[in-house]
């Protein structure tokens, strides 16, 4: 059992076995110090205070954020709301609580902590450290709070109402390898408003209207006559209009081979009506083709998300530096290799090459999440290399750094590095305001004294 | 000299004299010469003659045709024709006549037809498509694709067919020659018959029979079947006789009901359609037992009051029946008293019998193929079936009759065309017991 310390007039703490817990029960009552605790657990039967509670820890900043949460089990809140937290406690016989505190705050221990600059970063961060923290599959659950009809524990904190965008954050994931899914189920969504408050309706393939009823066809074996059911009803029952035979047994008389729908707007008859999917929020009428197909899984960090998370060692970095990629550069450590032996090549034979940095240099770089860096730097070094002659090497420091080694050369501003540097400042210029250059291009002219290291060590621009 | 270079059997006929040729000869010079040389010739040279007088009525019937431009009901009902359909729209895209409505009946398909038909549908390549999930036959299907016609007139075509690309005008402008023209039979060719032996036999045959033969039979007013391939019918004299009956042989089952109702029926030569024939012996004896034994089944037993004097007698319905039953039934049956005759009575003579038939018979399908050149429109191309002519004797005089005979027995005694799986057991149980 937890031995209840009363700290203040408004709040309690309770201590098990180490394990500090503090009771909160409004949102003010939340201050810096709750930091200091193992473990929060809501103690109101308020559900928008408790929402509020859950909302002011779960979106702090930092991954603080994911301290272990629970509720008071005398409460009882919303599916939409528990999931968000640790779950339900009983706050008098609750052992395993002070375990399950332990464990979360053990994993959350392991976890590097980061200071992310950017919203994406941040989201991915929290994300993939709460399902690490938890050590259970991040599972969503079928919600009609939810526009999409599920509800993600955490994630949905930050998507109200904007839950495709959620559904793609999980996808980047995903694609990058930090997350293995599981296939749950299909969902479709409205195109203009990307609700799952559908209502699916046979519809006249004519005029539209839902207005529509389908009919037994009927087939007259003897007569070999066959029309809508309506045709052979008569006051006495059904009577063949071709043959005026009376219709007695079915299988035996007759059969019903097939149906037809007549819509009663515009008189139509067709066997195929089309499917319509009204949105309830929007009242927008789709097509089913027209319907935005998204995928919900069960989600599971993989092994390098949790590298990710234990070194955040960027994976834009390791790839420049463990791999050659597809844009014509190769990893700094072979660069740096070739550098060196030419030295001493010219050192014994007196030739004359250049060595070319170009950094491109804006704030707004910087904001970038890591997908949209590697992107820009695939484009310029597409750009760059388009210049450069088959002989040139280059290779990239960070997605705005990039060396170029020109060997063999006496020129010691060959031109084609003076369009590089016209054509980038142009590009970049006219897709970003900025009133300076931001293009910075060094050029060394290597010699037999030339230090390798020293031509790497370049301070980060965007912060001038 | 020139008696050696002559073989003995034509010296021996020769000598003996016209009276004991007639005898021997009586059922080649009595039905198959008279039939199918004389009535050809003398029908020609009155259509020679008539020519221009045709061809004025058919240009004026043609423009009454585009002024009222009607619309028209394209059925075409079957099981697993799928793969035909696509091709089969592509077809009915480039007829000068437009102004239709394209409706598929699949009956009961089990194949890829059902998915095909719905995204043809789908591309607004045809009108509606209709699936009974339970085969109900060939009638059924057609009646289906009735009930849910628009048109003035309907077409009713099979989906493996091809068509000329005036085709469908040529067969709707008999309606405006007459109007007491109920439906007009379209002009069916063989499109493979460079398959195999047993094709090029059948193009000779559709050439003579349905071709020609119907030409005749039209100019005469006893045209008796109107081909499921490729027929139109005015939709107020099908909907009187309320459609189609259970096969097989509904084709000509409705021919008659037609007629029997009042309205006339006609041949139109110009509008052409192209199928393709089995190009196997097997397949073609089944088809073939199928479509004698509905002479029987339709000419013979349902439709027998034709051939009595009552309230509906009718003068060219009743020739049309006795035509068909009489060249198909009763000249089957004489044939084979011939060949009881001649064995009994001249078995001595056999050896100047049986070459002088056969050349009897070659000289004949060659000078009825001169006339068949004399109607056609594609006499050029047909030139190539020429060198195949003579085997006619062998098909037409002694395998087509022994099927013919085979059917004839089945369906006269047991009744065997209720049992053709072409129809449902369902259906042909019911229409069985009912008589039909």
């Amino acid at each position: 059992m937890f031995n209840v310390l009363r700290n203040s007039d408004s709040a309690k703490e309770l201590v098990y076995q180490g394990v500090r817990l503090v009771l909160v029960r409004r949102v003010t009552e939340l201050q810096q110090q709750w930091r200091d605790y193992n473990g929060l657990i809501i103690d109101t039967a308020i559900e928008h205070e408790a929402k509020a509670i859950v909302e002011a820890v779960r979106r702090a900043k930092g991954i603080e954020s994911l301290i272990p949460l629970f509720i008071n089990d005398i409460q009882d809140f919303p599916r939409e709301l528990v999931c968000h937290t640790d779950g339900f406690i009983d706050t008098q016989h609750q052992e395993n609580v002070a375990h399950k505190t332990i464990a979360i705050n053990k994993r959350l221990a392991q976890i590097m902590v980061k200071d992310s600059s950017n919203f994406d970063e941040e989201i991915k961060y929290k994300t993939l450290g709460f399902i690490y923290s938890r050590n259970q599959i991040f599972a969503p659950f079928t919600s009609r709070v939810s526009r999409i009809g599920y509800h993600f524990p955490l994630l949905s904190l930050y998507y109200k109402n904007e839950e495709k965008t959620l559904l793609k954050i999980l996808e980047s994931l995903e694609k990058q390898g930090y997350i293995a899914k599981t296939f749950r189920d299909h969902i479709h969504l409205c195109k203009s408003c990307d609700s799952n408050y559908l209502n699916f309706k046979e519809i006249c393939s004519s005029c539209k209207s839902a207005d529509i009823q389908a009919r037994d066809m009927i087939h007259h074996f003897v007569c070999a006559h066959v029309a809508p059911e309506n045709d052979f009803k008569t006051e006495d029952g059904l009577s063949c209009p071709k043959c005026d035979k009376h219709l007695r047994h079915i299988g035996i008389d007759y059969d019903k081979p097939s149906s037809i729908f007549s819509c009663n707007s515009c008189a139509n008859e067709f066997q195929n009506p089309e499917m319509q999917a009204s949105c309830f929020d929007c009242d927008t009428d789709n097509t089913l083709s027209e319907l935005l197909q998204k995928t919900i899984g069960d989600y599971s960090i993989s092994a390098h998300g949790e590298q990710w998370l234990f070194d955040m060692q960027s994976p834009l970095k390791k790839q420049i530096e463990t791999s050659e990629i597809d844009d014509g550069t190769i990893p700094i450590s072979i660069f740096k290799v070739l550098l060196k032996q030419e030295v001493k090549r010219i050192l014994t034979t007196g030739i004359t090459s250049q060595f070319v940095t170009i950094q491109y240099e804006n704030a707004q770089f910087k904001t970038l999440n890591e997908t949209m860096q590697h992107a820009l730097k695939t484009e310029i070094a597409e750009i760059i290399r388009s210049y450069l002659l088959p002989s040139d090497i280059m290779t990239v420091q960070d997605y705005n750094l990039f060396h170029i080694f020109i060997p063999d050369t006496k020129n010691p501003y060959p031109e084609r590095i003076e369009h590089i540097d016209y054509n980038l400042n142009k590009l970049l210029n006219d897709n970003i305001k900025k009133e300076k250059s931001p293009i910075t291009v060094t050029k060394t002219a290597l010699n037999s004294n030339t230090k390798i290291d020293t031509l790497f060590n370049y301070k980060d621009l965007s912060q001038c | 000299m020139l008696e050696q270079l002559i073989p003995e059997y034509i010296l021996y006929w020769n000598a003996v004299g016209i009276p004991k040729f007639i005898r021997v000869f009586w059922y080649f010079v009595l039905f198959e010469f008279t039939r199918y040389i004389i009535i050809d010739y003398v029908v020609f040279a009155i259509f020679s003659l008539t020519k221009n007088r045709r061809n004025k009525c058919f240009a004026q019937a043609r423009q009454a045709l585009f002024n009222e431009n009607p619309f028209v009901s394209v059925i075409i009902p079957g099981k697993n024709e799928g793969k035909h359909l696509f091709k089969l729209t592509k077809s009915l895209d480039e007829q000068t006549f437009s102004n239709f409505e394209l409706i598929i009946v699949d009956d009961g398909s089990d194949d890829e037809t059902p998915t095909i038909g719905k995204n043809l549908e789908q591309l607004g390549l045809i009108d509606k498509f209709i699936r009974n999930e339970m085969r109900g036959g060939k009638a059924s299907a057609a009646n289906l694709a009735l009930r849910f016609s628009k048109g003035k007139y309907i077409v009713h075509l099979d989906a493996d067919c091809s068509f000329d690309r005036d085709a469908i005008e040529n067969v709707l402008i008999p309606f405006f020659m007459d109007s007491k023209i109920g439906a007009v039979g379209g002009n069916v060719k063989v499109r493979n018959y460079k398959d195999s032996l047993c094709a090029k036999l059948q193009a000779i045959e559709y050439l003579k029979t349905v071709s020609v033969g119907r030409i005749i039979t039209s100019y005469l007013g006893i045209y008796k079947i109107i081909s499921g391939a490729f027929g139109a019918f005015k939709k107020e004299a099908i909907d009187a006789i309320g459609g189609w009956d259970i096969g097989p042989g509904l084709d000509g089952d409705i021919t008659v009901k037609i007629r029997k109702s009042g309205y006339k029926v006609y041949f139109e030569p110009s509008a052409i359609c192209l199928t393709n024939a089995p190009s196997k012996f097997k397949v073609l004896t089944k088809q073939r037992l199928r479509w004698d034994k509905s002479i029987i089944r339709f000419r013979v037993r349902k439709h027998k009051d034709v051939y009595f004097p009552t309230a509906n007698f009718n003068w060219a319905t009743f020739f049309s029946l006795t035509e068909n039953v009489f060249y198909n039934v009763v000249l089957d049956i004489l044939w084979w008293i011939y060949i009881i005759d001649i064995i009994i009575n001249y078995s001595g003579s056999l050896q100047f019998i049986i070459p002088m038939n056969f050349t009897l018979y070659f000289v004949m399908n060659y000078v009825q193929m001169s006339s068949i050149s004399l109607f056609s429109e594609r006499s050029k191309e047909e030139r190539y079936l020429w060198k195949y002519v003579g085997l006619m004797t062998l098909y037409t005089g002694t395998y087509l009759r022994i099927v013919r005979t085979a059917a004839y027995y089945k369906e006269f005694f047991f009744k065997r065309s209720f049992e053709d799986p072409w129809n449902p057991y369902k259906s042909s149980i019911q229409a069985k017991r009912a008589g039909l």
